[in-house]
């Protein structure tokens, strides 16, 4: 199935710019997280092996994990939250894959000089840049997902091996049997693709700033807009740039009320995050991300060279 | 004949500088057009504008396209392998191939393969890691297996060592041309394409300086060593230009019959590196 979709044999252009990019980055795409992914097994080995004695407020693990016999519903809670945190180091690097490879995506072609034999071939500019979003936004969240996943079977086989060696307990009853695996699965996709949308517009800009930038897109990513803070609140004592990206994130704030893990259908909250789009801001920021993705496109048009 | 590519009046400026002038051309099916001209002199430019990589003003149509509005269009009907190595390092050879494949609707995957067994690249290293003459050779292979009218080679053997470049041309010439195609080469090694061109365009400060056939080119320009005894009658006989080194004299002439001239002394044919100095240096 796998060498079906990384092989072209027939002509198929968005497979094959698709893949392109894939091959490109395929560092921050696929190898990031299978490390991570592994780096986070390696090390949970090594404490389900040392780390029995770990006292944690006060506590050993195994007391814990006994008290949270007698938690009774909240036990539910504990264990599926336990199990979406879990792969929460993953998810940030998925953050910094996407950041680095809407950096590079429209820089290095040109830095490299590649840009000249891609617009030797009859694809158009568009697709090009809509592909290189894609791959972005899409492709990189979506190849990374499965390795949370692994991690979280992974985290639960641990606990459910503590478990069974450890207490006089079952592992099912304690931890397999409470774990809510559709909220696992939903939270895995659900909070990452509206936190995505949500940053659309700085996704944007990254990589619009990767299509005009002539050295370090990094550097003029970030120094442009703290210039752009700095110069209004010197001069005009205002705030509307750092407020607009602060509205990016404030909705996660105002929509984890329904989210907690405590109380209520933990589902439920997972999919009150899509409310979110019903919000004027929202829509306001996909207008400006695509405003820069045109851009994107015609400076690709213009500038073949750097 | 069809023309493949016709402009009028092709102007382009960077800022203060007009790098193409009014630049009139047309290049006819079955053509090998050499560009020619020093550095800076507008070649790559009158070539990105071709190609639909840059921007103009006047009139540009290509196989009855506009490029600048139409290039992912054009793309499938001309190819052109660029002055730098454009290929990225980080793509393997058989990514190249399929990338190739999955983009180009008239690209051949038996044909491109069939050339790199020719040579020896091997199929799952990386671009980074092959030799500047192994990525030119790839390049080759992938371009020549595409069913294009069009070939623009800017520069194609610039850092290649003597070998490649006699082999490129010689490649150039048995597996891909025939008289549907059309080739563009630009280039300042004069010598080394002067056997296959079939047209001659000289280029200078954004001005086209001479377009003509090598046929005519021929039939137009020669050279006369004369005998030293007749210098001054060979002289008398107005020479385009007089060239003396090493204690010879030399006479170009124009437009002058051979059987007169040979009267004098030895005549040859002009090379185009030599009517190109005598072009340029323009008095």
């Amino acid at each position: 199935m796998f060498s079906a979709l990384t092989t072209i044999n027939e002509y198929n252009p968005i497979k094959a710019l698709f893949l392109k990019e894939f091959w490109d980055n395929r560092r921050a795409i696929l190898v990031t997280p299978m490390v991570i992914t592994g780096l986070f097994i390696f090390f949970g080995l090594i404490a389900m092996v040392t780390g029995n004695g770990m006292m944690i407020d006060g506590a050993s693990l195994n007391d814990h994990i006994s008290n949270a016999q007698d938690l009774g519903g909240e036990q539910s809670y504990i264990m599926t939250g336990v199990l979406m945190f879990s792969p929460m180091i993953l998810i940030i690097s998925i953050g910094f894959s996407m950041v680095f490879t809407a950096l590079s995506v429209l820089y290095d072609e040109r830095k490299n000089k590649s840009i000249l034999f891609w617009k030797s071939m009859p694809v158009s500019d568009t697709q090009e840049v809509l592909v290189k979003l894609a791959t972005v936004i899409v492709v990189t969240p979506l190849v990374a997902i499965p390795f949370a996943f692994i991690i979280q079977i992974f985290t639960a086989l641990t606990m459910g091996t503590m478990v069974a060696i450890n207490t006089d307990f079952s592992a099912w009853d304690v931890v397999f049997s409470n774990i809510d695996y559709l909220a696992i699965i939903a939270n895995d996709f659900i909070p990452i693709f509206v936190f995505i949308l949500w940053t659309l517009p700085i996704i944007a800009w990254f990589m619009f700033v990767s299509s005009f930038s002539r050295r370090s897109p990094f550097l003029l990513a970030f120094i442009v807009p703290a210039l752009i803070v700095a110069a209004e609140a010197i001069f005009f004592n205002s705030s509307i740039l750092i407020r607009a990206i602060a509205s990016r994130f404030s909705y996660l704030g105002r929509y984890s009320d329904r989210y907690e893990i405590e109380d209520g259908n933990i589902l439920e909250g997972i999919f009150s995050l899509l409310g979110s789009f019903g919000e004027p801001s929202f829509w306001y920021g996909v207008v400006i991300a695509g405003l820069m993705i045109v851009g994107c496109i015609q400076l690709r048009k213009r500038n073949s060279i750097t | 004949m069809t023309n493949y590519i016709s402009a009028k009046n092709l102007s382009k400026s960077f800022g203060k500088f007009d790098a193409l002038r009014g630049v009139d051309i047309s290049i006819k099916k079955g053509q090998i057009v050499g560009l020619i001209g020093s550095n800076g002199a507008g070649k790559t430019t009158l070539i990105n504008a071709i190609l639909g990589l840059s921007s103009y003003e006047g009139e540009l149509d290509v196989l009855g396209l506009d490029p600048q509005s139409q290039r992912d269009q054009l793309m499938k009907e001309v190819c052109f392998i660029s002055d730098v190595a454009t290929l990225p390092s980080w793509i393997k050879v058989n990514e190249a191939v399929q990338y190739v494949e999955g983009v180009h609707p008239n690209f051949n995957r038996s044909r491109a393969i069939s050339f790199l067994n020719q040579t020896s690249i091997p199929m799952d290293k990386k671009v980074g890691k092959l030799s500047k003459g192994m990525v030119v050779q790839l390049h080759l292979a992938l371009i020549m297996a595409i069913d294009a009218k069009i070939l623009v080679l800017d520069e194609p053997t610039l850092g290649l060592d003597i070998l490649y470049r006699k082999k490129f041309y010689d490649q150039l010439l048995e597996d891909y041309f025939d008289e549907e195609r059309t080739i563009v080469i630009t280039t300042h090694q004069v010598d080394e394409v002067e056997n296959i061109l079939t047209d001659v365009i000289f280029i200078r400060d954004g001005e086209i300086m001479y377009d003509a056939s090598m046929e005519e080119t021929l039939a137009t320009w020669k050279t006369l060593e004369p005998n030293p005894d007749r210098i001054d009658e060979a002289r008398a006989l107005g020479p385009y230009r007089e060239i003396s080194s090493l204690g010879r004299t030399s006479f170009i002439f124009k437009g002058s019959d051979k059987a007169t001239l040979q009267e004098f002394g030895e005549v040859r044919r002009l090379s185009l590196s030599d009517l190109f100095v005598t072009l340029m240096t323009g008095e």
